[in-house]
């Protein structure tokens, strides 16, 4: 029992970590990036790839930083900012077709469909209270707490994160204050793409590499957010965990089969009766 | 330029064909093509286009369905696959277990298909945005796993082998035989869609997808009818699932991934997702460009996902979007549509009789965080009167109008419509119990003035979608009645000659009256005006007072926020002054004008007590920091 719930907060912090990037983007743009999980997936990939080059550890960090803000650069240029003045969320296709890109552009390179990922810390297995784990799960339950808290008091305490929230609550006053909407949006999307690969080291050994995650990625994510709350980088890190939870306490009891179900109906849930989520506002409508 | 009249005439006329000609012309084709399509393997042929022709159809039918929903009613969606699966499961399960016809296999389809839409649409459409996006997407993931829980019945992640060759109503259809209904189902569908597009719901869609908050205010539910649009986007995606597994034979959940859904959503964009024929061009480029490329192999996420970025930032409009624009500016440069006066406000027709009723406000308070907009705010105002609301910027006016539309809830109080309290229900229900009103900044749809204006008579002459889609009776019923009705309100506002023009491209005066249009067709019980005169010129303005003062006379309760004093003392029965959202006073209009504080604070007057003034002037100590001429302190 504690041994699955313990898995659960470590492939729940790879939620957090997709979700803690939504909201970055999200908070500065209203843009909502699908590509999200498909950059992490990059990031798994090129860490294999790089950990085959015999690339040293830290450098291998610093690579994953650069190209993740480097793709999400590249993105927020070709596929959001000519669309995104027009409103009606027609990010939503580009970005689509951002993941799919990426998805097909891996699958054309990588001959293996799926491979195991080593992890550069410790190996080994821990001992706790009778269950074990493997080190890069101990490593990823505090860094989803630590990048999520991080996140929180960015955009809570600092003055560029609360001029980024005042960008989402209303772009045109945050204009006429003087903040600049343009390199707020780029310096967003360059740290979650950063942030999406940085992660992969971590999250690569727990999941092993493989195209398809992509996708899984994205739309739990999308889970957390919708528990979360959209925006609430607090709720991240609590949905995110509680979701990985959720997810393997149905794994190991009811059926590998039903994990996603169950999280679907948790998902459902959430926006059936409590649809701003646990941290989300309600906001009147302006005429 | 005169040597060249002879074939810009032709030409013109062949642009301008009457649109009785053009009525009869489009279907006699539609069945031409559709005959030749459907007996076309009979004409000889050959197996191989012939199955291209069935996958055609087979995507056409999915990119409808997304169509309707992301095209018409604004909502993305990615659930083509599910309901695709949908569909072929459903033969399976029928054809293994009760019966082989293909009849009941669509039956029990299309019924799964709205089931599915509505499990998914209800939570998914509650916050709006991209969450239905996700929730559909997420149906993807499902499949598989779905799939492997109902083992028993689906086969698992081996599929399901031995489905029948289909049989309708009881005798086997032959390969060309299953080809030929397949083209006349999907032609089928494709009416239907049509039917339901170009109708009142449909222009409905249009509204509530470019502006939710002027939808609310004619009485449309956004939930409801995107959650209608969304469901019913199931539809044609099951009808399709159905005969996909019957031309293989075989279903395993592999087929039903994010290449499907990708490859359905690219045949959206390609054809132009708000049109309804641009989907047969979108899934046709699809299946014989891209899908039928077997070397395309490990490429084909990379064309798919470029190809959606490329057309969505280059081509929004798809290939439908493309045509419409060349026809517009070849039109445009042959002169078919000559561009017309504004409309000349002579009241031809009486205004037909409106129920009024009496609008209560009742101690409303209403502050947003600490900012407080109105405090214990009341009056009344009756059937046949018209009540102005005046006050400086930011006094609460618009607000008050907001909280009687629905689109703020009230903080304390409540706010009665004919004894009826409409506090608390949401503007679409607020504007079916008789409230009508205006905005601010003039809200039409991208539509014709008569569509625009029709489009209020949802409550008058209610049609189902159903009644829609199949054109029966009542629908036609409605149509002639919205046509008569809209007819009289137009010309008593003098916009026949506008009916139908495009209504956004018309100037802000003659928009106003359009707004004004779609009140009154909507026979208002209260109608709010919410600066109907700014921006119009003195004739307009006069012509617009005409016209309020015939509202009120024929019924209506008419409330006014108005800045124009001069047009408030020519109307209004009664004003209301509202300053830092408390009402200051409210009386006649002489009266008022002759209020010192109103004079003060709101006309902006300095006050020169006149010889035997009744009114009290307050002692100037009250105006704040008091300033001292120049002359004394220097």
């Amino acid at each position: 029992m504690i041994a699955t719930i313990l898995l659960g907060l470590a492939i729940g912090s790879i939620y957090v970590f997709v979700a803690v990037g939504y909201n970055l983007t999200w908070l500065t743009s209203r843009a909502i990036n699908f590509a999200q999980g498909a950059l992490m997936v990059v990031g798994i990939f090129l860490t294999v790839e790089l950990y085959d080059r015999h690339v040293p550890v830290i450098l291998i960090f610093v690579i994953l930083a650069v190209v993740g803000a480097i793709l999400a650069s590249v993105e927020l240029i070709v596929a959001i900012l000519p669309i995104i003045s027009r409103g009606a969320h027609g990010e939503l296709v580009t970005t689509v077709g951002a993941m799919t890109l990426i998805q097909g552009v891996i699958g054309v390179l990588v001959v293996a469909s799926s491979e195991a990922v080593p992890f550069f810390g410790p190996t080994g297995l821990v001992s706790i209270s009778g269950s074990s784990l493997t080190p890069d799960e101990l490593f990823l339950i505090p860094l989803a707490v630590v990048v999520g808290l991080g996140a929180h008091l960015w955009a809570s305490r600092t003055k560029s994160g609360l001029a980024a929230v005042s960008l989402s609550e209303d772009r045109d006053a945050a204009l006429v204050l003087g903040v600049n909407t343009r390199r707020f949006t780029f310096v967003a999307f360059m740290v979650s793409g950063a942030l999406g690969l940085v992660v992969a080291p971590f999250v690569g050994p727990e999941t092993t590499a493989v195209v398809s995650l992509a996708t899984t990625f994205a739309v739990y994510g999308f889970v957390v957010l919708a528990i979360a709350g959209v925006g609430s980088q607090l709720g991240a890190v609590i949905g995110g965990l509680a979701i990985g939870v959720v997810q393997q306490l149905v794994a190991r009891y009811v059926g590998p089969n039903w994990q996603n179900v169950a999280v679907f109906a948790v998902f459902l849930a959430f926006l059936m009766f409590r649809p701003t989520g646990l941290f989300g506002e309600r906001r009147e409508r302006v005429v | 330029m005169s040597g060249s009249s002879r074939p810009i005439v032709s030409w013109r006329s062949l642009l301008s064909i009457p649109s009785r000609t053009k009525s009869t012309l489009t279907p006699v084709l539609w069945v031409v093509v559709v005959a030749v399509l459907a007996l076309a393997p009979e004409l000889g042929l050959g197996v191989s286009p012939s199955r291209q022709l069935v996958l055609i159809c087979f995507l056409c039918l999915l990119v409808s369905g997304l169509n309707l929903s992301y095209g018409f009613a604004g909502e993305l969606s990615f659930a083509s696959p599910a309901f695709y699966a949908l569909g072929s499961y459903v033969t399976v399960i029928v054809t293994s277990h009760w019966v082989n016809d293909v009849a009941v296999c669509l039956v029990v389809g299309v019924v799964g298909g709205l089931v599915l839409g509505l499990i998914s649409g209800i939570p998914g459409l509650r916050l709006g945005g991209w969450m239905l996006a996700v929730t559909s997407f997420f149906l993807i993931l499902l499949i598989p796993d779905v799939v492997s829980i109902t083992q028993k019945w689906t086969g698992g992640y081996q599929g399901a082998n031995g489905i029948p060759l289909p049989d309708l109503f009881g005798t086997q259809l032959s390969t060309n035989g299953f080809i030929t209904f397949v083209v006349i189902i999907t032609a089928l569908w494709f009416a239907v869609f049509r039917n339901l597009v170009k109708s009142r719901v449909g222009d409905s869609l249009s509204v509530l997808r470019e502006s939710p908050i002027l939808a609310g205010s004619l009485g449309i539910s956004v939930y409801r009818a995107k959650l209608t649009a969304y469901a019913m986007s199931g539809i044609p995606a099951a009808i399709g699932g159905v005969f996909f597994a019957y031309l293989l034979g075989f279903v395993a959940p592999q087929s039903y991934d994010l290449t499907l859904a990708i490859t359905v959503l690219a045949g959206s964009i390609l054809g132009g997702s708000r049109s309804i024929y641009g989907a047969i061009v979108g899934a046709a480029i699809m299946q014989l460009g891209p899908n039928s490329i077997s070397s395309l192999g490990n490429y084909a996420l990379v064309v798919y996902g470029a190809f959606l970025i490329v057309m969505a930032v280059v081509l929004p409009g798809g290939a439908a979007g493309l045509a419409r624009a060349g026809a517009g500016r070849l039109r445009r440069r042959l002169g078919v549509d000559e561009p017309r006066s504004g409309p000349e406000l002579v009241a031809a027709e009486p205004m037909p009789a409106l129920p009024g009723q009496t609008l209560v406000i009742d101690h409303v308070s209403k502050s947003f965080g600490g900012n407080k907009a109105l405090t214990d705010v009341s009056f009344t105002a009756n059937p046949g009167e018209i009540v102005a609301l005046i006050g400086p910027n930011g006094s609460g006016k618009t607000t008050l109008l907001n909280i009687v539309s629905g689109y703020y809830k009230v903080g304390q109080g409540s706010v009665q419509v004919g004894g009826r309290r409409i506090s608390g229900l949401t503007p679409s229900r607020i504007a079916n119990a008789g409230v009508a009103r205006t905005f601010q900044t003039p809200l039409v749809a991208s539509l014709t003035v008569r569509q625009n204006v029709a489009v209020a008579r949802g409550r008058h002459a209610p049609v189902s979608v159903i009644e829609t889609m199949l054109r029966l009776p009542r629908f036609w019923r409605a149509v002639r009645q919205d046509r008569a009705a809209v007819a009289s309100i137009l010309s008593a506002l003098g916009l026949s000659d506008h009916a139908d023009d495009e209504a956004q491209a018309l100037p802000l005066g003659t928009r106003r009256l359009v707004e004004l249009a779609r009140a009154l067709a909507s026979l208002p019980s209260v109608l709010l005006l919410d600066e109907v005169a700014s921006g119009l010129d003195e004739e307009e303005v006069a012509g617009l007072s005409t016209m309020i003062r015939s509202v009120a006379s024929s019924g209506s309760t008419v409330v006014l926020v108005e800045h124009n004093f001069n047009l408030i003392r020519d109307l209004a029965d009664r004003v209301v002054v509202l300053s830092q959202g408390k009402v200051v006073v409210a009386d006649t209009p002489e009266v008022i004008s002759r209020h010192p504080e109103v004079l003060r604070h709101y006309l902006g007057q300095k006050i020169e007590p006149e010889p035997g003034d009744q009114a009290p002037v307050p002692p100037p100590a009250e105006t704040g920091p008091q300033v001292l001429p120049k002359e004394v302190r220097s």
